[in-house]
C-alpha cells in the first residue's frame, strides 16, 4: 500500500512538517547526484531573461511574471528526488512550462500556471493524454504516471 | 508578385512556415521545435508564414526581416502543413500582412 502525503494541512503541526520537508527536500536538489539545481540555474534563468518582457516570442507572447517564475520553481523544487531533468520554455500566455522529452512520441509538457493549475498533454507511443491538476505543492499522481511512461 | 486584393485562400496542402524567435522554443537534444512555439497567442491567432513559390532563400530572407523588423533574433522555423491544423477543427485563413513602406526605428 502506497501512503501519499498531501502538504496542505491546516495546523500549526502541519504546517512545520510542510516547511521542514520542503527545507530538507531543497537540500537535497542542492546535491549533484540528486538535485535539480542545475535546471533552476540554467534553464530557469535562461528562460525568465529571455521572456521578462512583452512580444518576447517575436509576436505577441504576454510577459512572464514572477509569479510564474515562483510557481515553477516550487514545481521544479517538489519533483522527485532522482527525476530526469525537464527542459524550461514559456508558452505566449506568460507561463513556464516544463518538458521531458525522449523522441516524438515519448514527450510530457507540463505548463504551471499562476493560478496554480497544471496543464499537461503527453504522447507516448500511440497515445495522448492530457488534461488540467491542481497543484497543491505536490506533483499530481497523473503527471507522475505520465513521466514513468515517457521513461518506461 | 501577388495581389493584395486577390489573395488565393489556403490549400489543405499547402506549407506554412512558424519562424522562431526564442530559444527555449527549439529542443537542444536534437533541434526539434517544442509545442510551445505553436501555442497562439493571446489572441488565440497562430501567425504563419505561407510557402507558396517562395525558394528556401525568400523563406530564410523574410524570417530575417521580420526578426529585424521585431528587433529579436531568428533560431529557426517549424514547416507544417496546412492539413494539420484542418483536421483538429481550426481554420487556416489567409491574412496577407501589406507593408506599406521601410520598418519603424
Amino acid at each position: 500500500m502506497r501512503l501519499a502525503i498531501s502538504g496542505y494541512g491546516v495546523s500549526s503541526a502541519a504546517r512545520y512538517i510542510d516547511a521542514t520537508t520542503r527545507r530538507n527536500r531543497r537540500h537535497l536538489h542542492q546535491s549533484p547526484a540528486f538535485g535539480i539545481e542545475s535546471v533552476l540555474r540554467d534553464d530557469l534563468a535562461a528562460a525568465w531573461a529571455e521572456c521578462r518582457q512583452p512580444g518576447w516570442d517575436g509576436y505577441d507572447a504576454l510577459p512572464v511574471w514572477q509569479d510564474a517564475l515562483r510557481n515553477m520553481y516550487i514545481f521544479l523544487e517538489a519533483l522527485p528526488l532522482g527525476a530526469p531533468h525537464p527542459t524550461i520554455a514559456a508558452d505566449p500566455h506568460g507561463h513556464f512550462s516544463a518538458e521531458w522529452y525522449r523522441g516524438p512520441r515519448r514527450v510530457l509538457s507540463v505548463a504551471v500556471t499562476d493560478d496554480d493549475l497544471l496543464h499537461y498533454a503527453a504522447l507516448v507511443g500511440p497515445n495522448r493524454v492530457c488534461g488540467t491538476e491542481t497543484f497543491y505543492g505536490e506533483i499530481p499522481e497523473a503527471i507522475l504516471s505520465l513521466m514513468r511512461r515517457v521513461y518506461s | 508578385m501577388i495581389d493584395p486584393q486577390g489573395v488565393p485562400e489556403v490549400d489543405p496542402n499547402e506549407t506554412l512556415a512558424r519562424f522562431i524567435f526564442s530559444r527555449s522554443h527549439i529542443r537542444r537534444s536534437d533541434g526539434t521545435i517544442k509545442p510551445d512555439a505553436f501555442v497562439p497567442d493571446p489572441h488565440a491567432e497562430l501567425s504563419v508564414m505561407r510557402h507558396r513559390d517562395a525558394t528556401e532563400s525568400e523563406l530564410w530572407a523574410a524570417g530575417h526581416a521580420i526578426a529585424a523588423l521585431r528587433d529579436r533574433q531568428l533560431h529557426g522555423r517549424g514547416d507544417v502543413g496546412a492539413d494539420a491544423f484542418l483536421q483538429r477543427g481550426l481554420a487556416v485563413l489567409a491574412a496577407p500582412i501589406i507593408n506599406d513602406g521601410p520598418p519603424a526605428r
